[in-house]
């Protein structure tokens, strides 16, 4: 293990390290201060917690209860089993009647949520790698599996993240990027001293999404660019509206990764860990005048 | 009432099948066995009595329907949780775009279930923490009652959830900051174990 131990102390406290990483980070905690005084806190809220208990249910409860299992008309209707999709293959309802049922639910929750947060929030619904189609609604890539790693990994771990491929991503030629009007980034930096390292792409049902991979000494970030038809979404994690270097954006809400959504004539993911707001919105505005440029 | 014990498979088991057959009183034992638990994440997600009430009888009458569903190659308490974390956020989505047409119940005078829980630092401590929860975001929230309110693994919280243990580790580590955060002046309390 390398770096700090600071995302390890709530599983430390718990015991759910394996014996290797509990001793490394006892070793750990007892040569850095930061992190033992992160730990402190840790601890803190840990002994906290401990003192949420449970609390008796009420005994109306059993009688709502008992009254549905009466009447049949109260009861939930019975799901069909759900089809755990793999890898991005979509998940394609048998039925036609339960396709529409679906998609207008879906429409109904897109539109009643809020224009001011909108936040991807569904625990029940996106699986945990893979593509989704929603009806008529647009084609929704969740980046959990390859943003999860990001964020987990400590900041002198994470070039190995973010340099990585998600499920089902190529590396694709020169040629490629040039055809989906990407051919200045195979001449250009967006950032200084930044080279790109690696390019690949995932085709589904005719989009195209690229990741276009960028390194420099010990650092590195990864953009994702895909028509503007399609959505992004990153597990439960939460998306906030912000604006960075005066870019209009959204960005996941979580301190231990820099993962912006941006769009323009296209729809932009920029995931790096540890790359500030300046650089960071030199990189949105990079990309989205190259494609204005394109047009 | 016979209520099954915590550490009795074998007698989940059985009860499970009973239940798939329908058989009432089995589902009533299931019931007693994790209606506090399940009534207790649904409260200390909500913050409020009535929704509670809601959310744990949707969770009961929807593990009684699709009981028959369930295969027995997976953890049980894992699966009704997932049901149970689903509702609360189902729940807590209607509310956010629903104007309250009452006040929040205050929730931090409800009875605590432990007999030995006269202590008024210890019930102080408790309502401070239950009401600091009503403060976190959804996600942070959840793992935290799945936790400390089931006992659940990171790995069942994860399958729960659907997500890796990394990033239930992830969150678990942020809603605990986010408590000693607020909740540091309590620490004294704490350490003396009341």
């Amino acid at each position: 293990m390398f770096g700090h131990a600071k995302h390890q102390l709530s599983a430390y406290c718990h015991g759910q390290l394996s014996p290797d990483e509990s001793c490394w980070v006892a070793r750990h905690l007892r040569e850095c201060v930061p992190c033992r005084m992160e730990y402190e806190n840790v601890r803190l809220g840990v002994d906290l917690a401990e003192n949420i208990g449970v609390v008796t249910a009420p005994e109306s409860l059993w009688s709502g209860i008992e009254a549905a299992l009466d009447n049949p008309a109260l009861l939930p209707a019975p799901e069909p089993p759900r089809v755990r999709p793999w890898g991005w293959v979509a998940l394609r309802p048998a039925w036609p009647a339960v396709a529409a049922a679906l998609a207008t639910l879906l429409l109904g929750l897109w539109i009643g949520r809020s224009t001011t947060n909108p936040v991807v929030d569904d625990y029940a619904g996106l699986p945990p790698d893979g593509v989704r189609i929603l009806g008529p609604q647009p084609v929704m890539v969740n980046l959990a599996s390859y943003v999860d790693p990001v964020q987990a990994a400590p900041r002198g771990e994470s070039i190995r993240a973010i340099t990585s491929a998600p499920p089902e991503f190529q590396p694709c030629e020169a040629e490629k990027l040039t055809s989906l009007g990407l051919a200045r980034v195979l001449e250009e930096r967006p950032l200084p001293g930044f080279e790109l390292l690696e390019q690949r792409i995932h085709d589904y049902r005719g989009q195209t999404i690229t990741q276009l991979v960028y390194s420099s000494e010990g650092q590195a970030f990864s953009v994702f660019v895909a028509p503007r038809a399609m959505r992004f979404s990153f597990g439960d994690e939460y998306l906030k509206d912000t604006t960075v270097g005066g870019i209009r954006c959204r960005q996941v809400d979580c301190p231990y990764q820099r993962t912006y959504e941006f769009e323009g004539a296209n729809r932009f993911v920029l995931v790096s860990k540890s790359l500030d707001e300046v650089r960071s919105a030199q990189v949105m505005r990079y990309f989205l005048r190259a494609e204005q440029d394109a047009h | 009432m016979p209520v099954a014990t915590a550490n009795a498979p074998e007698l989940d088991r059985n009860v499970i099948a009973a239940c798939q057959r329908g058989d009432r009183e089995a589902f009533r034992l299931l019931f007693e066995k994790y209606k506090d638990r399940v009534y207790s994440t649904a409260l200390f997600f909500s913050g409020n009595e009535a929704t509670a009430r809601d959310v744990s009888q949707e969770v009961f009458l929807k593990l009684f329907t699709r009981i028959g569903q369930f295969r027995g190659d997976a953890n049980f308490s894992t699966w009704l949780y997932r049901m149970v974390a689903n509702a609360c956020v189902d729940q807590a989505r209607k509310v956010r775009r629903l104007v309250p047409l009452e006040p929040e119940m205050d929730i931090s005078g409800h009875v605590v279930r432990k007999p030995q829980e006269r202590n008024a630092q210890r019930n102080e401590v408790s309502d401070a923490v239950r009401g600091a929860l009503d403060k976190l975001k959804p996600s942070l929230r959840i793992p935290l009652l799945l936790r400390y309110v089931e006992g659940m693994s990171y790995h069942e919280i994860g399958e729960a959830l659907g997500c890796t243990s990394g990033t239930v580790a992830s969150r678990l580590n942020r809603g605990h900051k986010i408590l000693a955060k607020k909740l540091g002046h309590l620490r004294g309390a704490v350490e003396l174990g009341v």
